[in-house]
């Protein structure tokens, strides 16, 4: 498969994980929305919306992480980046990419071995509802894994075309 | 120089983390008993650091941490251990004067059967005696009878959460840092929490009005050691770690006692009123309470270490 | 010596990752990494942060943050923020900077809605800072207000800071809640005064624009039209928490949902604003959310490795004064705050705090609202307050780091004024309380 398709596939990727995000937003609203209504209106509890509102925050988390980066709206620290010269930034912007990706690849490999040994011992969440704690974590390393590519590709990129081709800025709201 | 060497190289240390902060709780004065008392017992051979509670590692991380190695020591509720251990929390139900009778007993033995399959020893479950240190239900309506409760929304942790469906009341979950305001509010119309935990020092008493008198589970804590570890000290210091555990299981009786009797006082000052069912419906509250928990217990554990749980678990 | 070893590579490597551009969230992951594996026991370390940053965020109690933005971007893009403010321009006529003084007030109702700072910030920060900047405000005044307004979540009542502060103290949780309310309308008095005379003595950071005067009765048909049902929104979801029928934390979702009902009333719940005021609300909360996953395990480290409570037992063992032991203290809050998440603060700080208040013999509501209006101050401390890194995601393109920290550093000021007057005078703290008997 050619570079340019994977990495076509790969922004098919996490465009549909970021739609996934978005969605799950809105459910963690009409969910707690519902559970007052429940509670207040028929008087019958919805136990476990409250521990599954708080499993979609960790997976809004990471499966918008890759698509956020693209965008360009990690929160980043500029008070260095914005008093350097072009090619110093560019250096810097590849640098900390590849640190970056090597750091979300190290967390992708550990989450996922974590991930199987929660599997193998069995571990559950000892809340509401005893689900097993995989459901919650594997999104951890998926969420990294995909970061990482992210990262990997912003360096590649600002290597190849000799500046950080970046898409404009995401409007932040 | 090689003196220091060698009187250091005698000195065991071992780190613990906790559920709860010492000096916040009284649930965590105990574990810092078990720590001092071994300290003290070793005279400083075997020393046990403490490192934090929920601010070094999340509380319901922490029992896994624990069987990693990312600390040696553990206290904090036994039903923290559900993730892992399943229905390791039965002395929970105990009726007996130290839940799980102690070092050396069958109970003890079978309890700490089922966490060492986990990477963990078991050294005991600190908490007063039968009626002292256990959960109790609050609610802002007086009611005579269990059915009374039915459709009051009730704020419930994991634990009390089936006996309270079982009731066919409404269990609520919220953060503990809400209860306050959902009381005041009537968001709430009820919830369950150990008197002698600090009841009061949530304010709570300012905001509700009833406490069922009759107990439901025990509380306290237990006290769990990393299993490589404990096969790692010598024979001497695991004796020593025992007795730590016997003493702070015979202090936890008469300390949880007196923290309750003051807490009450606290209550009673702040105008709430007891609620004393007849001793045939207070029997149907106890025996309702332990049986919805021991259904959960028959889900999850296998059938032989039920039978066992139930068989060391029945009255005297 | 340890320590200072360890203060070193914590801060400084994070300052160093920070510095060339690395996501803050994925600095904090560099540094935890390293920490795991030094305290936490090598490689087993790493297993256990990815349960700690699972804990860090799969919790009930952060639903408010992604709910205030989703209501902010909600409120933007549908334009009912844009007519609301709009409007309540020209009933404020011609006060200097008013936006600003309106963004303190919304701050402060806000606060009665909610305890998180993060997702107040997030919701004026995407409402009002756009409007600010398109009628000529300085970008320092229009983020600074933003910020320091977002912060008063913590200290109006309902705050369950406050209500964990309380009880670790073993004090009233009743008598701190009432205590912090004279102290956070003073905060909010002191901002308003403070953006009035600056922008009357410089007006250039607010130009004042003509407001085309509309006669009264459009104004009020606007009024009825496009402020009354976004307000009546807000009072709805208070009468919410009042009635019993939500907890603050659930009536952010509630009040969130109520966004979309009020858009749709205006015809404006279209496919385009529904698409961008969603994904701009996905892109912020992951942002704030992985910060979130970073910063919980840096400080649990911190914690672990002895630098917190070391720092904290530095400054309560001097022999000096008691005044300067209170200033000592509340130093040790303000630094710690620079860098670590108020209930870890409250959690290290309190059981080693409450002993010497009692000695001091000092009242324990009164030193409780003084730490409550430090800890609020923490949200935007520079370098690493998380309201200011929220503010950074969601300002105008082009904001710099550096234009964030500057605009914040005057309302960290008005801050510790109000915090000196508390000293001075326990009554702002106590007067209320003593009323309730
Ligand atoms: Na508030
Ligand atoms: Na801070």
């Amino acid at each position: 498969m050619p570079v340019v398709t994977a990495w076509r596939l790969f922004d098919r990727i996490i465009d549909a994980l970021a739609a996934l995000a978005a969605l799950l937003l809105i459910a963690v609203m009409v969910a707690t929305t519902v559970k007052v209504f429940y509670r207040y209106g028929l008087r019958q509890s919805l136990i476990g919306v409250d521990q599954i509102s708080g499993t979609l925050l960790l997976y809004i988390a990471f499966l918008g992480a890759a698509w956020v980066l693209r965008r360009e709206g990690h929160v980043t620290i500029d008070l260095l980046l914005s008093h350097v010269g072009r090619r110093t930034r560019l250096l810097l912007m590849v640098g900390s990419s590849l640190i970056g990706a090597a750091v979300c690849l190290v967390v992708a490999v550990f989450g996922t071995v974590e991930v199987v040994n929660s599997i193998q011992r069995g571990i559950r969440i000892p809340a509401e509802i005893e689900i097993p704690r995989a459901v919650n974590l594997i999104v951890i390393p998926i969420g990294f894994l995909l970061l990482g590519l992210q990262f990997l590709r912003r360096a590649l990129n600002g290597l190849k075309r000799g500046e950080m081709l970046l898409p404009p800025p995401a409007s932040p709201v | 120089a090689d003196v220091r060497a060698q009187s250091a190289s005698a000195t065991i240390r071992l780190t613990m983390v906790g559920a709860w902060k010492p000096g916040t709780s009284p649930a965590a004065d105990m574990g810092i008993k078990f720590k001092d008392t071994v300290n003290q017992l070793s005279g400083g051979k075997v020393v046990i650091d403490f490192r934090g509670a929920s601010d070094v590692v999340p509380t319901f991380d922490q029992p896994e941490a624990l069987v990693r190695g990312v600390f040696d020591v553990w206290y904090g509720a036994p039903n923290y251990w559900a993730g892992i251990v399943r229905g390791g929390y039965l002395t929970e139900m105990s009726p007996h004067d130290i839940p799980d009778n102690g070092p050396g007993s069958e109970l003890f033995e079978f309890v700490n059967k089922l966490h060492e399959a986990h990477g963990a020893r078991y050294l005991g479950h600190m908490t007063g005696g039968p009626g002292a240190g256990n959960h109790f239900l609050y609610t802002q309506k007086k009611i005579a009878r269990i059915e009374d409760l039915k459709g009051m929304k009730i704020r419930v942790p994991p634990l009390t959460r089936f006996f309270v469906a079982g009731l066919g009341a409404e269990p609520v979950t919220l953060p503990p840092g809400d209860i306050y305001l959902a009381l005041e509010r009537g968001t709430v119309e009820g919830f369950t929490w150990p008197v002698y935990d600090g009841f009061t020092n949530f304010g709570w008493q300012e905001v509700s009005k009833f406490m069922v008198a009759h107990p439901l589970y025990r509380n306290g804590i237990s006290i769990v050691v990393n299993l490589r570890k404990w096969n790692s000290l010598p024979e001497d210091a695991r004796k020593i770690m025992f007795q730590a555990a016997a003493d702070t299981q015979a202090w936890s009786r008469g300390f949880v006692a007196k923290q309750q009797t003051a807490q009450l006082a606290k209550m009673k000052a702040a105008k709430m009123e007891p609620i004393e069912f007849t001793p045939a419906e207070a029997k149907r509250w106890e025996d309702t309470a332990r049986d919805a928990l021991w259904a959960h217990f028959k889900s999850v554990m296998s059938a032989g270490d039920y039978e066992t749980a139930r068989r060391l678990l029945s009255a005297k | 010596m340890e320590i200072v070893l360890y203060i070193t590579l914590f801060f400084g490597g994070l300052a160093v990752l920070l510095l060339v551009g690395l996501p803050v969230a994925i600095a904090f992951t560099f540094v935890n990494l390293v920490g795991v594996y030094v305290f936490w026991g090598g490689a087993i370390g790493f297993s256990q942060l990815i349960l700690s940053i699972d804990s860090s965020v799969s919790t009930f109690v952060l639903v408010p943050v992604p709910m205030f933005i989703l209501m902010g971007t909600m409120m933007f893009h549908s334009g009912v923020a844009y007519r609301l403010i709009d409007v309540l321009d020209q009933w404020l006529g011609r006060i200097a900077g008013r936006l600003a003084v309106l963004a303190v007030a919304a701050g402060a109702l806000f606060a009665t809605l909610t305890g998180v700072a993060i997702g107040s910030v997030a919701m004026l920060g995407s409402t009002l800072v756009p409007d600010m900047e398109r009628r000529g405000y300085s970008r320092t005044l229009a983020l600074g207000s933003v910020l320091a307004s977002g912060s008063l979540a913590i200290l109006i009542p309902p705050s369950a800071l406050a209500v964990i502060l309380a009880s670790l103290g073993k004090f009233s949780v009743g008598k701190l809640l009432i205590g912090i309310i004279v102290p956070g309308i003073l905060l909010a008095c002191v901002y308003a005064i403070y953006i009035v005379l600056r922008c009357t003595l410089q007006p250039s950071l607010a130009p004042p624009y003509a407001v085309e005067r509309t006669p009264m009765v459009p104004r009020l048909r606007d009024t009825l039209i496009y402020v009354v049902p976004p307000l009546s929104m807000i009072g709805l979801v208070i009468g919410t928490i009042f009635a019993g029928i939500a907890t603050p934390t659930e009536a952010a979702a509630i009040g969130t949902l109520l966004s979309f009902v009020v858009a749709a009333g205006y015809g404006k719940l279209t496919w385009p604003v529904i698409k961008q005021a969603v994904g701009s609300a996905t892109s912020l909360s992951v942002m704030v959310l992985l910060v979130l996953t970073g910063s919980a395990a840096f400080s649990q480290l911190l914690s672990f490795s002895g630098v917190t409570p070391a720092i904290t037992a530095f400054a309560v063992g001097m022999d000096v004064h008691p005044i300067v032991v209170l200033i000592l203290m509340q130093l040790v809050v303000m630094v710690l705050g620079m860098f670590i998440e108020q209930t870890a603060i409250v959690l290290v700080t309190i059981p080693i705090f409450m002993p010497i208040v009692a000695t001091m013999g000092w009242d324990p509501i009164w030193f409780g609202a003084i730490m409550m209006l430090n800890l609020e101050m923490a949200t935007i401390t520079p370098p690493f307050g998380l309201s200011l890194f929220v503010m950074k995601g969601i300002a105008p393109p082009g904001t710099t780091m550096g234009e964030v920290y500057r605009a914040a550093l005057p309302f960290v000021g008005l801050n510790l004024v109000v915090m000196a007057l508390m000293i001075l005078f326990p009554d702002i703290v106590l007067w209320l309380p003593a009323q309730m008997r």
